[in-house]
């Protein structure tokens, strides 16, 4: 097992962190447990046909960026909240006293106190880290609603072989910001098997920051849970995870 | 819930309990509304569609035909993706789907650790608990633990398989069918076909 580097401040990359008991079911609950969350999901949808979201890895690296205290606080839609609030704020498309004037107004209507409403508006959802530097570059994808991509060169890995997956410090490199990627940190620095390839897609860790598609191969990659974990795995499992050609390199 | 009680003492929280996101949500829906940006009516679209017609039903039919007709099964399992075209799923794009299969040897469960990636095309969208941070920590780390907590016991000798869904792919478990004679009827057949036995976190 690898010595890990001491966490990012990523609250949303939970993948084999300790600490958590056993999830809470409710078999009953419905799809949407209030009408705002459907509405939080239409407004995504709206955001992106308004060219506000560019694209879903720039809306998902939006949302990892949230107060990490209302990452999970507000749960899933009102994370999405948070991350569709500050897509607007950072394409200049909303001012944030317009909403906590509108949000005022409506709890003066619900029956709010001044002092309710101020703390109303203290409610930070927004993202409490900056986004990187150079997120004006993004455009809107030509090929919106898909991230598959042809790529004319063969990929470099083959199904069966052994590869090593990078560390998160080697895909941020040369920037101090905190960049988005689909590499967990759980599984970063480990050896698995290639099982299985998905052609080309466009890489998230570029697309999010408008730094282009990069499209690139993406495998499934095999880990053995003592691989992940050492002696502490429980016996006879096996983790997959679909991981980006930039993510791997080959064992010798 | 708040209990209902008397409304005639005097009181300083005179209202029902605020719900800070709520009202964000509803100040946000109202100034796009406004702006012409978005209509009340596709939040309604958003509610039917999710309730009535993008669901695990959808799933539920797959797995129902696939447990009935071999090479369809077959197909499955070697292109989920083209294997679904077939069902015309209302307006549910999925890039790529890949079904795994339980077997008497192998459990498949499925999980995204990093947000909350689930095959909507198939299975609708996902329940609370699966975007929750405990079932995303765990299922990665202590599957086992985590399906006991689940009521799944597992032997020991079954290897358990996750598929943590980290890029666009999606992915959906082919559950064992339960035992005994099953109908003969497809549609009486998909109603055993329970959602989270579709994630992986049920046997049937």
């Amino acid at each position: 097992m690898t010595q890990r580097a001491p966490s990012r401040q990523s609250p949303h990359d939970v993948g084999g962190k300790p600490g958590y008991g056993a999830p809470k079911v409710d078999p009953a609950a419905p799809v949407f447990a209030a009408r705002w969350e459907a509405a939080v999901f239409a407004m995504m949808r709206c955001l992106g046909a308004q060219g506000v979201m560019k694209n879903t890895d720039q809306f998902r690296h939006a949302v990892e960026r949230v107060d990490a205290r209302a990452y999970y606080a507000h749960g899933y839609y009102g994370r999405w909240l948070g991350g569709l609030e500050t897509l607007l704020l950072e394409a200049d498309a909303l001012k944030r006293d317009a909403l906590d004037d509108r949000v005022g107004d409506f709890a003066r209507q619900l029956g709010a106190s001044e002092a309710e409403v101020a703390e109303l508006v203290a409610e930070h959802n927004v993202a409490s880290r900056p986004r990187s530097a150079q997120a004006e570059r993004l455009s809107a994808s030509l090929n919106a609603g898909s991230s598959v991509r042809y790529l004319a060169a063969p990929g470099l890995y083959e199904i069966g072989q052994q590869v090593r997956t990078c560390e998160l410090a080697e895909l941020s490199a040369a920037t101090s910001d905190i960049r988005h990627t689909r590499l967990p940190e759980y599984a970063t620095g480990v050896v698995g098997e290639v099982v299985a390839w998905h052609r080309g897609w466009v890489l998230p860790d570029t697309n999010a920051h408008g730094d282009g598609e990069q499209p690139c191969h993406l495998y499934t990659v095999r880990f053995t849970a003592q691989a992940l974990y050492g002696d502490s795995a429980e016996a006879s499992v096996q983790v997959h995870l679909d991981l980006f050609e930039p993510y791997l390199s080959a064992t010798v | 819930m708040t209990e209902p009680h008397d409304h005639d003492h005097s009181h300083s929280h005179s209202h029902e309990p605020l719900d800070p996101v709520a009202l964000r949500a509803e100040a946000l829906e109202s100034i796009l509304i406004e702006r012409g940006w978005l209509k009340s009516a596709q939040v309604d679209d958003v509610i039917a569609r999710y309730n009535d017609r993008v669901g695990p039903m959808n799933g539920a039919r797959v797995v129902a035909r696939a447990w009935r007709d071999a090479q369809f099964r077959e197909h499955l399992l070697a292109d989920g993706t083209d294997a679904i075209c077939s069902f015309g799923f209302d307006g549910a794009q999925v890039e790529k789907l890949v079904v795994v299969e339980n077997t008497d040897k192998v459990h498949n469960m499925v999980v995204c650790t990093l947000c909350s990636c689930y095959p909507w095309a198939v299975l609708g969208l996902p329940p609370k608990w699966y975007k929750e941070p405990e079932y995303r920590s765990r299922a990665v780390r202590e599957p086992r633990a985590l399906l006991g907590d689940l009521g799944v016991q597992l032997n020991s000798e079954i290897e358990v398989r996750v598929w943590d869904s980290s890029a666009e792919v999606r992915y959906m478990v082919l559950p064992q069918p339960p035992a005994g004679a099953l109908p003969e009827d497809e549609q009486e057949l998909a109603e055993l076909v329970s959602r989270d036995s579709m994630i992986g976190v049920a046997l049937l």
